[in-house]
């Protein structure tokens, strides 16, 4: 049987708050709530030449990280 | 009654066995023989879950929270690392609890912070898993 290799985890960072341990939100969830924000914006047919100019950098930005 | 702890070249404990006749070491590990049940030894430190250890239990994200049980007999407290953070934990009687949010999905990971005197392996390791809902 082949062994599967280990799948490397990064571990989220913890902070402790009211006596309660809490994830700090992965880059990854980060990174959806950002889209979603982003997309309403686009969506509210009230966006601004500063938000597109924003929207657009973050867009490249994440581009030029992609794998 | 004796059981075996495999220790790694900087003095961790790698695991723990009942014999030593099978063992394979990695270069720098060092067997030790204790005089107590692999369940004494194994029991020094436990992590749980709604009675669950050594193993992984996953809880859905939202308002909710997990309690982990910690028992740790004849100790008044005991330093556990939950993913890059270090806490003591206070024990009553040799038992203490951990609370963990499930607000942001993720996996808590639980384990001794202090290597050379608890293995993190078998009951002394938990992985908390907050999937998203």
């Amino acid at each position: 049987m082949n062994k599967l290799p280990p799948k490397k985890v990064d571990l989220q960072g913890v902070k402790k708050q009211e006596g309660r341990f809490i994830l700090q939100p992965s880059q990854e969830n980060l990174n959806k709530s950002q889209i979603q924000a982003d997309l309403a914006t686009l969506q509210s047919g009230k966006t601004t030449t500063a938000d597109l100019a924003a929207i657009l950098a973050r867009l490249l930005h994440r581009l030029l990280e992609a794998p | 009654m004796s059981m075996f702890v495999i220790r790694n070249a900087d003095a961790s404990i790698a695991f723990f066995a009942e014999k030593a006749s099978d063992l394979v070491l990695a270069p720098g590990q060092v067997v030790e023989e204790l005089q107590m049940s692999f369940a004494q030894y194994a029991n020094r430190l436990v992590l749980s879950v709604q009675g669950l250890s050594g193993q992984t239990v996953s809880f859905p994200a939202g308002e909710g929270e997990v309690i982990v049980q910690v028992s740790c007999p004849g100790q008044a407290s005991v330093d556990l690392q939950i993913n890059d953070l270090v806490e003591t934990v206070t024990l009553t009687g040799g038992a203490g609890e951990l609370i963990l949010s499930c607000q942001n999905p993720g996996v808590f990971v639980i384990q001794p912070a202090n290597r050379q005197l608890y293995p993190a392996a078998g009951s002394s390791l938990l992985a908390v898993v907050v999937e998203e809902a």
